[in-house]
């Protein structure tokens, strides 16, 4: 265990720093990149340009760049250049927000998924399941965005059952905090578990016909004992790893369309926002916590896939 | 008093893309309290459709299943779920072939004892793993708490299978169906693993269905053999009988092709030529005829009558008399198959 937490430690530095460079690079290469001109507005002279230039760094080499910004961004001193407020401190702003709805799209993830999953594995090839291939097949087809667009339409537009937006803190009213979220973890929650379903529908009609189900029933088990503590339980291992990456992408940020269509102001839309002004700084530091946020849900998923099957070993 | 177990003209017919197979053609066959039963034949004859039958364990949705399966006097074929849950385990339990795929491997061997225990006694977890620990102790595990906490990929074959004897008799089954137990083991640890099994029948006067492909294997234990070719069974008597007085040519063949360690290891096993198959629906003659040496016109146009008696206890389909039995199954003075220049030194196929 140790050993895994050293060498994983380790090669999330080495992803880390090579996000960190590219992202840096990308900025250096995309034409308009040149921040001076943008931060000086309309009209400036090139002198006023020229002092920003100088003010703010970017008459120096690269390189030179690179290094002091990250060293802002360990001292969490890393200054947007469009409104000139402290990236980190937005984000941390954002994070309660993205937190909320990465949870809630994943919770009912896994639950649609276990549903949908099983009911498709024990009706396999009959009425119920082919609906539902169906239906999964429409629903992983469409993005969550038209989704959540369609959603808001009807429910917060037309019949007005439902906030058409917006986010509410769960320490200031739990119920607002829950009936804001809502759709948008429906709608992120929707494709997702239309694909993992079939994931584990296929897992779970793979390991039915397994010796060792046969033994199960041999031993006089019952059937749902059988289903759910020998089949299900050996489906789910493939899972683990689908869903653990899922989760971190929507709490890296990665629910950019959704936040943004629900107006969230999570990490997601200030992602979105920063590419948007093209603002060196807070899109480093978003990415790099989306990349930080992918490298330590793997690591955990690695874990668990471990604890889930033995046959796994984590230093090998 | 009736058997504990009597199979009667049972049937098993798998539907496929390509017609039917029809797997298990019509075998009775019966067990005693205590007995052992093997039933041996090439692999495809049709031994673990009928074992599994008898359980309600056969895989297909397509099985279609006739005839009747007794299980002190219990009707086993078409009985519900509910039924087979309450016999399975407790009753009549099971050893399959290759432990290793055939328990569960993320679930300690222990556990999957407990479960079991748990599925058919009102005990607690604690009580029932102390059972458990004993029973892997009874069948010659060492270290035995240990070892209930180890999951099957850290145990070896032979352990393994040791393990899966445990599980099948933690509930003091009545019967216990091992099909092909020690396939795929070391040689030394398969008769092991049998005389464990012997043993275990001995001193529990638990009843014995033994599924092999090995006549070979079955000589030190079993009371009584039933020899299956194509879904039938063609020969079937006291072992002793069996491996004496062999009536059925394709019983000589699997006696021949038996290794002997006194044998010179260059000589080559004479193997039963041509390949197994199962039943066909349309065939005429005996199941055996197109793979047999002594067929004459007859083997064609009409089945043998099924299981004639040709000694006590002793029964076998063949048209061959008697004395043509006699004249034709030793080959070079040992029981043989193939006879004449033609078919001898073949290749172990
Ligand atoms: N599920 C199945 N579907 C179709 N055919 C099957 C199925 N199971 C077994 N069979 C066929 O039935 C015959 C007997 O198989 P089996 O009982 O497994 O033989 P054995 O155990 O003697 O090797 C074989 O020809 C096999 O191909
Ligand atoms: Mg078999």
């Amino acid at each position: 265990m140790l050993s895994f937490i050293v060498r994983r430690t380790f090669s999330s530095a080495v992803v880390l720093a090579a996000v960190s460079v590219l992202t840096f690079m990308i900025f250096e290469v995309i034409p308009s990149g040149d921040p001076a001109i943008r931060m000086a507005g309309q009209n400036a002279t090139p002198e006023t340009i020229a002092a920003i230039r100088r003010t703010w760094g970017f008459n120096r080499s690269i390189w030179h760049q690179y290094i002091s910004m990250m060293q802002k961004v360990f001292t969490g001193n890393v200054i947007s250049y469009t409104d000139q407020v402290n990236v980190v401190s937005q984000i941390e702003r954002g994070l309660p927000v993205t937190l909320s709805l990465a949870l809630g799209a994943i919770v009912l993830t896994i639950a649609f998924s276990l549903c949908l999953g099983m009911l498709g594995a024990v009706t396999s090839g009959r009425v119920t399941d082919r609906i539902l291939m169906f239906l999964t097949l429409t629903g992983l087809s469409t993005p969550s965005y038209v989704i959540g667009a369609i959603a808001l339409y009807l429910l917060a537009y037309r019949a007005q059952v439902l906030p058409s937006g917006g986010y509410v803190h769960f320490g200031t009213d739990p119920a607002a905090w829950f009936t804001h979220l809502l759709l948008p973890w429906l709608s992120l929650a929707i494709p997702i578990s239309c694909l993992s379903s079939r994931v584990l529908r296929a897992s779970l009609l793979d390991n039915v016909n397994e010796d060792f189900v046969r033994t199960a029933r041999a031993k006089g088990l019952s059937r749902s004992r059988v289903l759910v503590r020998h089949v299900l339980r050996t489906s789910l291992i493939p899972l683990v790893s689908i869903w653990g990456l899922d989760f971190a992408g929507l709490l890296g940020g990665g629910a950019i369309l959704i936040e943004t269509v629900f107006n969230l102001h999570g990490v997601g839309q200030y992602a979105a926002e920063s590419v948007a002004g093209l603002d060196v700084p807070s899109i480093l530091v978003v990415t790099l916590y989306g990349a930080f946020a992918v490298v330590l849900l793997s690591a955990v998923v690695d874990v668990l896939y471990a604890a889930l099957d033995p046959r796994v070993r984590l230093d090998g | 008093m009736a058997p504990l177990l009597e199979v009667r003209d049972l049937r098993v017919t798998f539907a496929s893309e390509g017609g039917d197979v029809h797997a298990v053609g019509g075998v009775s066959f019966s067990i005693e309290e205590g007995e052992m039963l093997a039933v041996v034949g090439e692999s495809g004859s049709g031994k673990t459709a009928s074992a599994m039958t008898i359980v309600g364990l056969t895989r297909a949705r397509s099985a279609r299943i006739e005839g009747s399966v007794r299980f002190r006097e219990l009707e086993l074929v078409d009985a519900a779920e509910s039924v087979f849950r309450r016999i399975r385990g407790a009753e009549v339990a099971v050893v399959f072939q290759d432990p290793l795929s055939a328990l569960n491997p993320v679930q300690r061997i222990g556990n999957q004892i407990v479960e079991q225990i748990r599925a058919h006694e009102r005990i607690s977890r604690a009580e029932a793993q102390k059972r458990a620990v004993e029973l892997l102790a009874r069948v010659g595990i060492p270290e035995p708490r240990r070892r209930a906490r180890s999951f099957p990929h850290e145990l070896s074959g032979g352990m393994r299978q040791r393990a899966m004897i445990a599980m099948a008799l933690s509930c003091s089954p009545r019967l216990l169906i091992a099909d092909e137990p020690t396939t795929g083991l070391d040689v030394t640890v398969q008769m092991q693993i049998l005389e464990e099994i012997d043993e275990l029948r001995r001193e529990l006067g638990l009843a014995v269905l033994l599924v092999t492909h090995d006549l070979g294997v079955v000589g030190e234990v079993a009371d009584r053999v039933a020899v299956m070719y194509g879904g039938e069974i063609v020969e079937t008597g006291d072992v002793s009988e069996i491996f004496e007085n062999p009536m059925h040519p394709y019983t000589w063949g699997l006696l021949g092709s038996i290794p002997k360690v006194d044998r010179p290891r260059t000589r080559r096993l004479p193997a039963i030529p041509g390949q197994s198959q199962s039943v066909e629906p349309s065939r005429e003659g005996c199941v055996f005829a197109r793979r047999c040496p002594h067929r004459f016109e007859r083997c064609d146009q009409a089945p043998p009558s099924r299981l004639v008696q040709r000694s006590a206890g002793h029964f076998e389909s063949c048209w061959l008399t008697l004395a043509e039995k006699r004249s034709r199954r030793l080959v070079n003075g040992e029981f043989g198959l193939v006879s004449g220049p033609e078919s001898a030194g073949r290749d172990v196929g």
